[in-house]
């Protein structure tokens, strides 16, 4: 078609220009980042929006200011995208900010430098890493939640076990679109003490959803749903995050949350495998995790802080939010599970979805 | 068939500049590249970088094991319970609402045929709008409309309605509203562009051969517009398969598409080959049913 002739001259000209343009263009698109040397800027990457606001304002500025070392904050973490930039050997990325899930499937797949324990000083930690290559930041909550405005006091379920009890409480739920935090939720209301939950029983586990599953108006896999659909009213009562109900409140919406029995997930930074900047990477998880940096990006964030003596230090409207780990009813999912089992259980979650 | 390659010749002909006579006549006509080629170079080259060179990459991971080539990937997919059930329903989502968009917009577009151009532009861009708006703003919009607790159920109720409230959202109700929604556009465009194209003297013919308004609709305007429909139904019933948030907000645990499967392997699992391998099955599927339409429409076209 391209096939160049006399009446198309000033085309094929055209043609050729522009294929010499992207050929000249091309080592500018691929050298940056190949050329990006030690010295240079630490890419941190995380979920946009307050999070990115809170790790530029509590951790970025003031680590830049201390070292010198200039981190630029970029957007959305994606696995997809670490394991292109290391086949390719253009890594662009230096630390993300990673959910549990995402974490341990990377750890599996070998996307993260091992932590160096001589800059990162990992016995200030409370919990410990599952794995070599992450150091868990803080951790979050999710529980029961409902609207003020349609339940009373008592006329709610207040734990996992009466949130899966629909004699008790008549009336629609949500739950999350994946299997993780789904079956341990499952196999609590079951009877599972919360102590002896792994390895679960997943056969008994998705037999209690089973039982449940008429009774799940909406299985959420975008966030703020879990707290739409109670401010709508189109779900009775909803699987929630302690930061969206604390917003919503804020917000003047009449919505309230149960502490008394939570899932708590972890947070992870890891650092890309082969980064030039692993050194100054790993000075910032450090600074991250100094008791003051962690209390106030964890006071922000709504979420429990991870390294020792951080938590007396969060602001009090913060430390209202977070549920006291010390609490054995609180379900503490491990994600050293769920990088074995996740993609077998969910693809398995997924079908019984479908049925 | 024949008709229509003498007149492209005739339109290459007339498009060819005088002074390229000499050598260019030595080669035969039609393998000369025309004019209408070298505007369409910029096009092609955006599709092949833009395009066929991923295709072609998603292709060649698909079929990359871990020693060497393999169809594992194919074969997993082909075994999988849950590939065969996503696909259906994807399929019978799409339908669902292209067909219902192509049902709501024909008499939208036939209306805007026929108006103004000033009234015909306002509509426009009232059909446009809904187009511009995030889907997550929309699927807002949607629950306070067709929730339980949403405008319709209590308008129903406050009419003494006696069978709701009714369940319109999260299930394939919800979703087929919301689709055929934001479909709506890609049928309204082609067919507004079909219709305005039609000469208005075959209707003054009709009306002057004492045609009905009916017997005009249905020998004149339908017949003459069902291209533009079938490429109507075409772009948005492709449209729907490629779908994946409205679904995942506005769905039941049942609606789940192919794309929120394709994402499961792509960037949850991380088994690319068996993510390119139901993309490219997708696709092939797709340019099967483009190419069955087309040949449909041709034999149709000849008859």
């Amino acid at each position: 078609m391209t096939k160049p002739s006399c009446p198309v001259a000033p085309v094929t000209r055209r043609t050729f220009m522009s294929a010499a343009a992207a050929a000249l263009a091309a080592p500018a698109l691929v050298i940056p980042g190949r050329a990006r040397a030690a010295d240079g800027p630490v890419v941190f990457v995380t979920w946009g929006g307050v999070v990115a606001k809170a790790v530029k304002e509590l951790l970025a500025e003031p680590f830049t200011r201390e070292t010198g070392i200039p981190v630029v904050i970029a957007d959305g973490p994606d696995l997809a995208k670490v394991k292109a930039q290391i086949q390719t050997g253009n890594i662009e990325w230096d630390i993300l900010d990673l959910p549990g899930a995402m974490a341990m499937s990377g750890s599996k797949s070998g996307f993260w430098e091992p932590i160096d324990t001589d800059i990162v000083r990992t016995g200030n930690l409370l919990l410990s890493a599952p794995t070599p290559d992450l150091v868990p930041i803080y951790t979050y909550a999710a529980g029961v939640g409902w609207n003020t405005g349609r339940h009373a006091d008592g006329a709610h379920p207040t734990d996992i076990v009466e949130y899966f009890d629909v004699q008790r409480f008549p009336g629609t739920r949500t739950l999350r679109a994946r299997i993780s935090e789904t079956l341990e939720m499952a196999l609590v209301a079951s009877g599972v003490p919360v102590d002896s939950l792994y390895p679960l029983d997943v056969e008994r586990g998705f037999k209690a959803l089973d039982e449940f599953k008429p009774h799940v108006r909406k299985w959420v896999s975008e966030t703020a749903q879990m707290t739409g659909l109670l401010q709508s009213e189109e779900v009775d009562f909803s699987y929630v995050f302690t930061n969206r109900i604390r917003a919503a409140q804020e917000g003047g919406v009449p919505l309230a949350m149960s502490m008394k029995q939570c899932t708590i997930g972890s947070l992870y930074y890891g650092v890309v495998k082969g980064s030039p900047r692993r050194e100054a990477a790993m000075k910032f998880i450090d600074f991250a995790m100094r008791p003051q940096q962690n209390a106030a990006l964890c006071s922000m964030m709504t979420s429990i802080p991870n390294a020792k003596d951080a938590t007396a230090l969060m602001d009090a409207e913060a430390q209202k939010w977070a549920p006291d780990l010390g609490n054995k009813q609180h379900i503490l999912i491990s994600d050293a599970y769920w990088a074995e089992h996740y993609e077998e259980l969910n693809a398995r979650f997924k079908e019984w979805l479908l049925t | 068939m024949h008709q229509d390659r003498l007149s492209e010749e005739k339109g290459r002909g007339s498009l060819q500049p005088a002074r390229a006579a000499s050598a260019f006549a030595l080669i035969p006509r039609r393998y000369r590249p025309s004019a209408l080629t070298a505007f369409m170079t910029p096009g092609i080259v955006v599709m092949s970088i833009g395009f066929l060179a991923p295709l072609a990459i998603a292709w060649w991971t698909s079929l990359s094991g871990p020693q060497g080539w393999s169809v594992d990937a194919y074969a997993g997919i082909a075994g999988s319970t849950l590939f065969w059930r996503v696909m259906r329903g994807t399929f019978e989502i799409a339908l669902l609402s292209s067909v219902a968009a192509l049902l709501l917009g024909y008499p939208l577009a036939l209306h805007m045929s026929r108006c103004a151009p000033r009234t015909r532009h306002m509509l426009m861009i009232l059909v446009l709008i809904p187009f511009w708006t995030s889907i997550l703003v929309k699927s807002y919009a949607f629950i306070v409309l067709f929730g339980r607790a949403g405008l319709l159920n209590q308008a129903l109720e406050a009419s003494l309605f006696p069978f709701g409230p009714l369940d319109l959202i999260f299930n394939r109700t919800g979703v087929g509203i919301a689709m055929t929604h934001q479909v709506i556009p890609f049928v309204v465009f082609p067919l507004l562009t079909s219709m305005l194209q039609i000469d208005r003297n075959i209707y003054r013919a009709a009306d002057v051969m004492g045609a009905s308004p009916f017997t005009t609709f249905w020998r004149v305007t339908l017949p003459l517009t069902l291209p533009g429909a079938a490429a109507a139904f075409l772009i948005s019933f492709t449209f729907g398969l490629g779908a994946y948030v409205t679904p995942a907000l506005l769905g039941g645990r049942k609606d789940l598409m192919i794309a929120n499967l394709i994402d499961f392997r792509l960037r949850e699992t991380l088994d690319w080959p068996a993510a390119s391998a139901i993309a490219i099955t997708l696709t092939a599927v797709v340019c099967v049913l483009i190419a069955l339409a087309r040949r449909m429409s041709r034999s149709r076209a000849m008859a």
